[in-house]
């Protein structure tokens, strides 16, 4: 085992945080990432359980046990030589196909998606004291016009963290908002609606406790500090996490934040459950209510999102995901979002996933043709 | 799809129910928790006039699984399989919901109160234990590690005399 | 290795794009040159669902605050809904061709009404 502990350090994950890991027993992130709210590179203990748990053996002769695909985990299957630094690359790229067999409006491209670098540094019992550094390349989202000027080189997080007891820790710098559940697929409407999407990072303290059998994130923040000062979202969140009956965790989330256009106040509540042998249930259900300068976007919210993960067998996952999106509660109009996936870790360092989505809008005195996409996910790591 | 994945596994939790089964529930260190199953105990519990006694009632150490091989195996290994391949209660005696008797872990016998319901043709029996009685050291992994304290939950199946 | 780490971290570039980044030409201040009591609400209608992807660089219409711009560019005839061009390129009109917005997200039925209305009853 000591020599296990030797030998996997350069860590070996991705950026996205995996919450339905709850089904293989783990209810804190912070079990597996430096990131007590997940995402972002996953430590030592973290690798392993991807290496020995979620990804497939199927690449693997039966000559290779467990013991080795943990210490394959490491960074370029290099032994390592000290404890204080983990480095990852990570890649993600998919294709995507909008409105799939129309003759008029069938659109596929191939997004390169992620290609980014982290440095970890980490000092101290336990990595007591972390800095993490994640920076690479993300596309501009399609909303964005072609030709605006914004860098597509940035950096998602960038803090330090310090855990004062096991149970205790502060983290500075840029990083995700704390605030519901950190689902993988950031154009869900439960991230959208908050504005906790992927490139929604602030600048914050954050504070994370943990109890017996709860857990709190606490953050303030000051906004994205490259932004310009008025477009800069500043405010505070808080999220509180229990467990109850057996391992299942069930929470609730508040957001406040304004810049000189714009306040938004969220709430959610959700669950997640542990269905065992990796296999999970994730629900959450919000509102965000939202202030304009000019009065022209004074509205209300609502959303809600059930996501079930099935792993009938290691490596591969069964995912079925349902959105409900309402814009404006005064009006009777609501969109849904349905569709299912799966997810296969081919070996520890390879993920293909596969994603079809129907969105349709319902509204009382009309109809809209439904919208299909679907999404083919290549995910590689070092 | 969706259904038959969903009756599957809501088939293999029924079919949990009715099996006899040890479970133990280990609390992790930061956060989360594990538990190591078993289905297969050995031994015959008996109730006779309103008491359940069981002259030994044993599992193997390396039946138990915790959902993730590797970790199987550090179990198993932390538990000194291979030198002690079962836990073994014996000379359990239990009346009214409660009951003792005598738990033997990594070649140390040590008594255990019991607290117990019954269910039909079986009884959910739980203890609390610590590890650390039983001479098996903290047992810590890459920063993570697990609690002193376990909960023992055993489902066993009776026979009336 | 400890400073240079740190200064990389400073230096660090962070994006400069996020759900913010148009929030001063959506909902900030703004003066309308019209009269048309149906105008402003339209004007937002559209600035809400249309201008966060046809914004204000690219589509000269997404600073269009008189009816007048509208009718002069061609893209509203005023009192025939059914034939202006920003009409006919909403989804909600159900016509094949139409797939504005994109991505399955309709105006609501308030909405599309208001502009259907504000076209027909235009001043």
């Amino acid at each position: 085992m000591k020599i296990i502990f030797l030998l996997l350090t350069f860590i070996s994950f991705h950026a996205h945080s995996y919450s339905n890991f709850i089904g293989h027993g783990y209810t804190s992130c912070l079990n597996c990432h430096y990131n007590p709210f997940g995402g972002g590179p996953l430590n030592d203990y973290g690798r392993v359980v991807s290496a020995t748990a979620i990804g497939s053996t199927a690449l693997y002769p039966k000559s290779v046990d467990e013991e080795k695909l943990a210490y394959m985990s490491g960074f370029l299957f290099r032994k390592p030589t000290q404890n204080w630094l983990r480095t990852q690359i990570n890649y993600r790229g998919f294709r995507v196909v909008r409105n799939p067999g129309s003759s008029q409006n069938e659109e596929a491209k191939w997004i390169n998606m992620q290609l980014d670098g982290r440095i970890i540094l980490k000092f101290g019992e336990n990595d007591k004291f972390v800095s993490v550094l994640n920076y690479g390349y993300a596309p501009l989202p399609r909303e964005v016009p072609k030709g605006t000027k914004s860098s597509e080189w940035r950096s998602r997080e960038h803090y330090i963290g310090y855990r004062f007891t096991p149970k205790f820790g502060l983290y500075a710098g840029l990083m995700d908002k704390v605030f519901g559940i950190k689902v993988i697929e950031h154009i869900a409407f439960s991230r959208v609606s908050p504005q906790a999407t992927q490139n929604d990072q602030v600048h914050a303290l954050t504070a994370h406790v943990l109890g017996e059998k709860w857990e709190l994130g606490v953050q303030g923040f000051a906004g994205n500090l490259s932004q310009s000062s008025d477009l800069r979202m500043k405010g505070a969140s808080m999220m509180l996490e229990k467990t109850v009956y057996d391992i299942h965790r069930v929470g609730a989330s508040v957001m406040k934040s304004e810049n000189d256009y714009l306040k938004l106040l969220s709430y959610s509540t959700h669950a997640r459950l542990n269905l065992k042998e990796g296999s999970s249930i994730l629900g959450e259900i919000g509102q965000t209510n939202k202030k304009t300068g000019n009065g022209s976007d004074d509205t209300t919210a609502r959303f809600a999102l059930l996501q079930t993960y099935l792993r009938p067998w290691r490596g591969t996952y069964f995912l079925s995901n349902i959105e409900y999106f309402n814009r404006d509660i005064n009006q009777d109009d609501y969109t849904v979002r349905w569709g299912p996936g799966i997810q296969y870790f081919l070996s520890q360092r390879l993920e293909l996933r596969g994603d079809l989505y129907n969105t349709r809008s319902f509204s009382p005195n009309s109809s809209t043709r439904d919208s299909w996409m679907y999404l083919l996910q290549t995910h590689i790591w070092f | 799809m969706k259904t038959l994945m969903m009756m599957i596994i809501l088939f293999n939790s029924l079919s949990a129910l009715a099996e006899d089964k040890i479970t133990l529930y280990v609390t992790m260190t930061p956060a989360g928790s594990f538990q190591p199953i078993s289905k297969k105990p050995k031994g015959n519990l008996i109730k006779e006039n309103g008491s359940f006694i069981a002259d030994k009632i044993s599992v193997s150490i390396e039946s138990f699984k915790t959902g993730i091989d590797l970790r199987d195996e550090h179990f198993w290994k932390h538990l000194s399989a291979s030198k002690y391949p079962k836990a073994i209660l014996s000379q359990l005696k239990a009346q009214d919901g409660k009951g003792t008797a005598n738990l033997e872990v990594n070649g140390i016998k040590k008594p255990v109160s019991i607290a117990y319901v019954e269910k039909g043709s079986e009884i959910l029996a739980k203890f609390k234990i610590n590890a650390s009685d039983f001479s098996l050291p903290k047992a810590e992994y890459l920063g993570v590690g697990v609690d002193n304290i376990v909960v023992v939950e055993a489902s066993l199946s009776f026979k009336a005399r | 290795m400890k400073y240079l780490f740190i200064s990389l971290f400073l230096l660090s570039s962070c994006q400069d794009y996020n759900s913010n980044s148009g929030d001063k030409g959506r909902y900030g201040p703004i003066e309308l040159n019209e009269s048309d009591p149906n105008f402003r609400k339209a004007y937002f209608i559209i600035q809400d669902r249309c201008v966060s992807c046809h914004d204000h660089k690219h589509d000269k219409w997404a600073d269009f605050t008189s009816n007048s711009e509208w009718v002069a560019e061609g893209l509203v005839i005023s009192g025939q809904p059914g034939t202006s061009e920003l009409i006919d390129r909403i989804v909600n009109t159900g016509k094949v061709s139409s797939d504005m917005p994109p991505g399955g997200s309709a105006l609501s039925d308030a909405e599309y009404n208001h502009l259907v209305k504000w076209v027909t009853e235009f001043q």
